[in-house]
Parts: structure tokens; C-alpha cells; sequence
């Protein structure tokens, strides 16, 4: 098991976004520190509990990976996925719908409130 | 408001070689075909109009032209998320990790639940040590009330890892209450473990073994349903979660033989089969929400579980349902159950009937999205799944899924 684990990624695949987005998701797990030239990035990884730097280093590159082509997809599906997110967002949650009956009948409402407090009586002297 | 441009040509339709070496194409919505080798590759070389496979494949919807748009629209619609109408499964822990709700919380849980707009509603009560009973036995009658006030459909689902003692079990009987057994698949599965439960949440662990036997035991013992749920260990150990997949696919395998003699079925695969989100067992907020003892709303059993905030959208005292959007948590899990963004789902020819809890991602992964190309879940979603779609051209496999209520005339044009 290996405390410290580096490399270098060409910048041209691995994004700074995506090395940070990456580096969240190791959470407390790891520490990660990124330097570089103008071509690539040097990526340091220092384990901060009991796993092995070099899985973690795996890790962080496999899901900067993933990160910058969800990014790409994102993109790509911009208009099908704004319409559904948003729609579900503003006509997915409605309020809730009161009983017309307890509003016509108010005895009604007060019949129930009291059956309500009989039944939660009842549940403590079960404790 | 977003315009949505028309398609002008067909893409390339998923496909996947299975176990046995057939290969499956998926359709948009997915409407699904299994082909031979030979089949395959003339699809893809390109079919003539006349080609008798032509007009199979266009069933799926994958020949731009040929493909009945107007109903694919209505199917897409219908399974997809803008026909979402709340939450189905309210699991309300009763008494859990040591923890015990009291009847007051239940009953603040209880008005919440009913202020979801789903017109049928299953509430799960989990009661892991009895200590949870009077929260338990309140939510029961008054959620039962609730439900005849309101005319509204209500599923009782009392979940426990032993017998309950007879009274209680009387009482839940009488309230028309399914008993769910939570045990774990570690040891054999011997008939005293199943305790007279309708249905079972079995946690497969390192040490679960033979689930031929597991099959086998719940259908003796005339259990209607089971849950496969891979122990935490699986969440971030590849081994445990290939352990779990294997496990899952075997158990299906055995039930897809044994259909004539077993009413049992396997909850994840009809959830999934069903290609409705709302059907996917633990989807956080579109299939489910959780209640700790507290009265604290997560988004899911699992996201209850991690711990911590991550997964909290609330207080059941004080939260409303109209103003979850408002929460950050919601619109992050609406972009994280939007299949089509994920680069891998978005190319899989499971995407139109799989789903994965952002929860489950988040636990294995540390991402709402997770990762698929070593998704622990991915890796189980898709052992049951080929389990399924490899043999859609055996008859017992066909039984099953009629015996199920799947509409497999979408899975076999
Ligand atoms: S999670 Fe895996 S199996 Fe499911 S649709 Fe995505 S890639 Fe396919």
C-alpha cells in the first residue's frame, strides 16, 4: 500500500474541471494536488486513511474521465434534458388537495382530529 | 419553451452480445429484439426494403421513416418522467439502529405521506427491534383512516428481521398488512428464518451461498415477493459486488426454470421490466422516500443509511411537498435520473428500463452520477438484466414474465 501516488495527464483530455470534480469524490479519502506546464498536469495523490494511493490515483482519473464526457453528453442533450428536468421540477409537485368534505362539513374535521387523538393515546399506552 | 428538433435519420441502436451469444437491439423506447450473429451483422451492413427482418427491427423504432412516431411519442410519455405523480413507497423506520419514532412522529410522517399526490400509496414500516410498535401500530390505523377520508388506494408493508409476536401479527393481518421479512442470505435458508412473511428483503453478504435454495425455500414457503440487497460491503469492494450480481442472476436463473411450481417474484427485475421510474425500487424521490425516527424526510432508504445531510430534504412537521423543487437536493437528483446525459446509459441497451439510485451511486462512487464503467450497481442491474433478455426466446422465460404482468410483446418484436 502506497501513501503518495503521481503522474502526468495531457491537459488536452483531462480538463482542470474535471481533475476538481474528480477530487470531490475522493472526499476525505485522499488529498489531491495538481501542478503543471502548458501541456500537461501533475497530479499528486496522498492517501489519507488506509487506502492504497495508487487505486486512489485510478480512481480520481477514471471518474475525471467520466466527468468531462458527461459534460460532452450534457451538452449534446441540452434541449431534451432542460425540457424534462423542467417540467418535472414545475408540474411534478403539487400542493396538497383539501378534503372538500372537512371544508363543507367542519364537524367532519373535528370528528376526525378527535378519532386522531384517541388512536395516538391508545399507540402510547402501547409503549 | 425549448424546441425540439425532428430526428432526419436513424442512430445507431444499441446492442449488447449475451450470454449464448445472441446479440439485443433496442428501439428508443425500448422495444427490443434478439438476433443471431448472421442477423446482426446483415442489420448492419444494411437491410433492403423488402428484407422480412427489416420490418421486425422497424417495430423497435430504429429506421427513421419507418417507425409509427406518433405512438413511440405515447409510450415514451407514458413510461417517462412527465408522467411522474409523487412518490409510491413511503418507508417510514419505525424503530432502527437503536432509535424508536414515537407515535406523534408517525403521525406527522403520516399527514405528510398523504400530502403526496400519487392516488395509490404503499407505506413500509420498518420496525427492526419492537420497539418501534406504538409508532408502528399508529401509522397503520391511521394511515388506514387517512386512506378511507380520502379514498385513496393504501398498500400496508410491515417489515421486521423476526417473527412479530402473535398479537401483533393478528393485528397487522387484520389491518391487511403484508409481512416483509429483512434477512440476510448469509446461512442456509432454513424455514424457521422465513417465519410465515409474505415477502422477503434478503441482503446478500461475502458469505451468502446457493440461492438456487434461496429460490427454492421463499417458493415452498409461498412467499409473493423478494428484494435482493447487496450488503454495504458491495457498494465500494468489486469481489462483493460481482459476488452480488452473480448471486442475483442465479436466483432469476432458477426462477425463470422453476415458474410453473413458484409465485415468487423478484422485485428489482419487475421493477426494471416495467420501465416506469416510479416502479424502480428505491429511486430516490420518484419511487420512494424515508423517514428516520426523528421525522426527517430522506430521499430514500439508502440515502438515510450514508448518513450524514447529503440525502435530508426536511422535517415531516414542517416540510411541504409543493416545495421540494426549492430544495437543492431536488433538481440535483432530476439531472441525475436523466438517463440520457450519462455517456454510458445513454448508449446502453438497458437504458429505457434501468435506473440507478443517485443514492446507490453516491454511496459506492461519491457522485449523484456515479460512474458505470465500474458501477458496482451497474454490474448487478446488467447480470439481471441479461439474465432476462438472453432467453426472451424461451418459452419459460416468456411464462414468467406473463405470469409477472411484463408486457413482453415489447421485448421480443
Ligand atoms: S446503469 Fe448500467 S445497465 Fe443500467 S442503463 Fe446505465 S449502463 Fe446500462
Amino acid at each position: 500500500m502506497r501513501a503518495v501516488a503521481r503522474t502526468s495527464v495531457p491537459k488536452s483530455v483531462y480538463s482542470r474541471s474535471s481533475l476538481a470534480a474528480a477530487a470531490l469524490t475522493l472526499g476525505p479519502r485522499a488529498r489531491v494536488a495538481l501542478g503543471g506546464d502548458v501541456r500537461r498536469w501533475r497530479v499528486a495523490v496522498f492517501s489519507e486513511g488506509r487506502g492504497d494511493a495508487v487505486a486512489l490515483l485510478g480512481e480520481l482519473l477514471n471518474e475525471a474521465l467520466s466527468h468531462s464526457r458527461r459534460q460532452a453528453r450534457v451538452k449534446e442533450v441540452r434541449p431534451f434534458a432542460a425540457a424534462v428536468v423542467s417540467r418535472l421540477l414545475a408540474d411534478g409537485f403539487p400542493a396538497a388537495v383539501f378534503d372538500p368534505l372537512e371544508q363543507l362539513e367542519p364537524q367532519v374535521g373535528r370528528d376526525r382530529r378527535e378519532e386522531t387523538a384517541l388512536l395516538l393515546e391508545r399507540a402510547r399506552s402501547l409503549a | 419553451m425549448t424546441r425540439l428538433r425532428e430526428p432526419r435519420s436513424a442512430g445507431p441502436a444499441p446492442a449488447r452480445t449475451l450470454p449464448g451469444g445472441k446479440i439485443l437491439v433496442v428501439g428508443p423506447t425500448g422495444r427490443a429484439a434478439l438476433l443471431t450473429g448472421a442477423e446482426h451483422a446483415a442489420f448492419c451492413a444494411g437491410l433492403e426494403e423488402s428484407d422480412p427482418l427489416r420490418a421486425r427491427l422497424a417495430a423497435l423504432g430504429i429506421f427513421a421513416g419507418a417507425a409509427d412516431a406518433a405512438a413511440l411519442a405515447r409510450e415514451e410519455v407514458e413510461c417517462g418522467r412527465l408522467n411522474w405523480s409523487g412518490p409510491a413507497t413511503h418507508v417510514l423506520l419505525a424503530s432502527v439502529r437503536g432509535s424508536a419514532m414515537s407515535p406523534q412522529t408517525a403521525k406527522d410522517v403520516v399527514d405528510f405521506v398523504f400530502s403526496t399526490p400519487r392516488p395509490t400509496l404503499t407505506l413500509e414500516i420498518v420496525d427492526e427491534d419492537g420497539r418501534g410498535w406504538p409508532a408502528a401500530w399508529f401509522a397503520a390505523e391511521y394511515a388506514r383512516r387517512r386512506a378511507e377520508w380520502a379514498g385513496r388506494g393504501l398498500a400496508l408493508v410491515f417489515r421486521a428481521p423476526a417473527a412479530p409476536p402473535p398479537e401483533r401479527l393478528a393485528f397487522l393481518r387484520g389491518r391487511r398488512a403484508t409481512v416483509r421479512a429483512a434477512l440476510s442470505a448469509d446461512g442456509p435458508p432454513e424455514p424457521g428464518r422465513l417465519f410465515g412473511a409474505e415477502r422477503a428483503r434478503i441482503v446478500i453478504g461475502r458469505g451468502a451461498r446457493d440461492p438456487e435454495g434461496w429460490v427454492d425455500a421463499l417458493s415452498a414457503a409461498r412467499f409473493s415477493s423478494v428484494s435482493w440487497v447487496a450488503a454495504p460491503a458491495a457498494a465500494r469492494n468489486p469481489a462483493a459486488a460481482r459476488h452480488y450480481a452473480r448471486f442475483a442472476a442465479r436466483a432469476l436463473a432458477r426462477l425463470i426454470d422453476a415458474q410453473e411450481t413458484s409465485n415468487l417474484r423478484d422485485e428489482l427485475a419487475l421493477g426494471l421490466l416495467a420501465s416506469r421510474p416510479w416502479e424502480v425500487p428505491g429511486l430516490d424521490l420518484l419511487e420512494t422516500l424515508a423517514y428516520a425516527p426523528d421525522g426527517t424526510v430522506f430521499s430514500s432508504e439508502e440515502g438515510w443509511e450514508i448518513g450524514g445531510t447529503a440525502f435530508q430534504l426536511g422535517d415531516a412537521r414542517t416540510l411541504r411537498f409543493q416545495d421540494l423543487p426549492a430544495h437543492p437536493l431536488v433538481p440535483a437528483l432530476a439531472a441525475a435520473l436523466t438517463r440520457e446525459t450519462q455517456p454510458l446509459c445513454a448508449d446502453c441497451v438497458y437504458r429505457s428500463c434501468c435506473q440507478i439510485p443517485p443514492s446507490a451511486h453516491f454511496r459506492a462512487q461519491g457522485t449523484l452520477y456515479g460512474r458505470l464503467l465500474d458501477s458496482p450497481r451497474c454490474l448487478a442491474h446488467m447480470a439481471i438484466l441479461d439474465s432476462i433478455f438472453s432467453r426472451l426466446d424461451d418459452e419459460k422465460c416468456l411464462k414468467l414474465l406473463d405470469k409477472w404482468g411484463v408486457d413482453s410483446g415489447r421485448f421480443t418484436c
